[in-house]
């Protein structure tokens, strides 16, 4: 259980960290500038297992990483309409599930969330609604429950498709 | 029935489904995506690099204007030296460089640690723009993967008319695509305006096609085959008939809030920026020298002109364009880098500072204050605007 922080549609990864905080790659201290501008009490009450819920194209822009780090950091669960090419590959790199809404989600910012990823239903326990997500590519789901694309290459040594 | 970007990955790659395994030419990166890169490199097991294939530029906080990015700059030479990687300090910007050094070639392909790597679709090569991570790996493998993407087809017809350049074009298609709107696509570019432009000039069109989110884009080149089948399905297709188009702006804080210029104008502002893997060629230095040429830039508008590789700096010195613009009392940057489009250093925006600028995104926060406001648009727009010191239509400069 954890609470949901709803997004609007094309959340750039500049408004996830502002890029000029992009210069440390220390992800502690990077964590300090989530949401900086756009929701700057984020940082001080977000619990891990809290749901960061996006609309279409959530993580658009920039290529930067640290996007996909610092929302790593905080432990959150990440469900969206659709999201940016690059910064789902970024999330599905460091072993965070990029998870896809079918409908546009009705949660308000501050519902209680409940998330059965074994049966991938999404529970909102204030609105007492649910929702099933997407099914994710079993290639995705080797690498993201390897921890990440480096420790899948550990293992795999090459990709196999 | 294969579209262009099918026939190159096809070519490059193993296919099973939609999912390809390709073979990648060249891994670009630059001081900001590899430090990481280089901390995910660390964690592999084994010592594997293809380092032939690797190119990494310092080009966005040339030079380092804090410790940290000083400390990342001396970490990423020392893995170079480790290795024996090439790497390009000081010489420009990362894309209009790997254009100019010739490492995109026709039915490449590339991955980048840049959202704006797609741009190598200008020379026939597909780019993919991605994460340090994703950097990391290629090292390791030479090889990335990805699902293969449908396209969209956006057909630019007809002449344009001055005062128009080819970043207009780009924020028109901007427009109607809208951010998302090449969401997991490929751009397929063609039309008889694309045929009269070269490499650089189409530059502006290419780097905005990530403003849609696309995956990757190739402009069409019979000459190198670069064709798609007769029958090839589209996703979509865009038209965009530049005969009656007029200067646009994107206004703040979207690169598809495209309005024209006539619109806005006469917004005052403090700052103008003319530069960027965008808008940094020697044809944007033509075009914004040729406005300014004989004229005083505003005193109350900081105006900053970037070329955007020292070769660039270079030819504009031969012709007198840089002798133009430092006359008109425009500041010229050098080393040339991203430092000013992405807000890091050598133009900062301050609180409620009104920026015209010819890079490619104005989200908010973008070049330094989120209490200021960014306008993106063409380098003719730009220069017009630095003599006026608002928003100003430059055909009436021409």
């Amino acid at each position: 259980m954890g609470r949901a922080w709803v997004f609007g549609d094309n959340v750039s990864t500049d408004y996830i960290i502002p890029g000029r905080f992009n210069i440390t790659t220390n992800p502690i201290e990077l964590r300090k500038y989530v949401f900086h501008y756009a929701r700057p009490e984020f940082v001080g009450q977000v619990k891990p297992g809290d749901l960061v819920v996006g609309g279409k194209n959530f993580g658009c822009g920039s290529s930067r990483e640290h996007a996909a780090i610092v929302l790593r950091e905080c432990g959150v669960h990440l469900v969206a309409n659709s999201y940016g090419w690059i910064f789902r590959r970024n999330c599905i790199n460091l072993g965070v599930l990029p998870l896809e809404m079918v409908e546009k989600p009705q949660t308000k910012d501050g519902d209680l969330m409940e998330l059965d990823l074994k049966n991938l239903i999404l529970k909102d326990v204030t609105a007492d609604s649910f929702q099933k997500l997407k099914a994710v590519p079993r290639f995705v789901l080797d690498i993201c429950s390897s921890g990440g694309l480096i420790e899948y290459l550990n293992k795999a040594k090459t990709y196999s498709v | 029935m294969s579209t262009i970007v099918e026939k190159i990955l096809t070519k490059k790659g193993k296919i099973q489904g939609r999912l390809a395994v390709v073979d990648i030419d060249y891994i670009m990166s630059h001081d900001t995506t590899t430090p990481l890169a280089i901390e995910a490199f660390d964690k592999f097991t084994d010592n594997v690099i293809h380092k032939d294939k690797i190119v990494i530029v310092f080009d966005h906080i040339v030079p380092p204007s804090y410790p940290d990015a000083a400390l990342n700059q001396r970490n990423m030479k020392d893995f170079c030296r480790k290795y024996g990687i090439r790497f390009f300090e000081g010489y420009g910007i990362c894309h209009t460089l790997m254009l100019e050094k010739g490492f995109v070639k026709p039915w490449g392909v590339i991955v980048g640690g840049d959202s704006h790597t797609p741009v190598y679709g200008v020379a026939g090569a597909v780019g993919l723009g991605m994460g340090s991570t994703d950097i990391a790996a290629a090292w390791r493998t030479g090889q990335t993967w990805l699902e293969i993407p449908d396209s969209i087809k956006i057909e630019i017809t007809g002449r344009m008319k001055k005062g128009v350049t080819s970043k207009d074009v780009a924020l028109a298609y901007v427009k109607e695509l809208t951010l998302s709107g090449g969401q997991e696509k490929a751009l397929e570019f063609c039309g008889d305006t694309l045929n009269r432009m070269d490499v650089y000039e189409k530059m502006p069109i290419g780097i905005m096609a990530a403003e849609c989110t696309a995956v990757t884009e190739v402009f069409r080149d019979e000459t190198s085959g670069l064709i798609p089948d007769k029958g090839a399905s589209y996703f979509n297709e865009v038209s965009i008939q530049v005969n009656e188009l007029e200067p646009l702006i994107a206004c703040p804080h979207s690169p598809d809030n495209v309005k024209t210029v006539s619109e806005v104008e006469g917004r005052d502002v403090n700052q103008v920026f003319i530069g960027s893997c965008t808008n940094g060629t020697i044809h944007d230095l033509r075009t914004a020298a040729k406005i300014l040429k004989g004229h005083k830039t505003n005193p109350y508008v900081r105006t900053l002109v970037s070329p955007a590789t020292i070769a660039i700096y270079n030819q504009a010195h031969k012709e007198g364009l840089i002798d133009t613009i430092l006359e008109s009392g425009a500041m010229v940057c050098t080393p040339p880098g991203c430092g000013p489009c992405i807000g890091r250093h050598l133009g900062v925006l301050g609180d409620y500072d009104v920026c015209v600028s010819t890079s490619n995104r104005n989200y908010q926060g973008r070049m330094g204050s989120p209490k200021g406001e960014v306008y993106i648009a063409s380098p003719a727009t730009a220069a017009a605007t630095a003599l006026e010191g608002k928003i100003t239509d430059p055909r009436r400069y021409l």
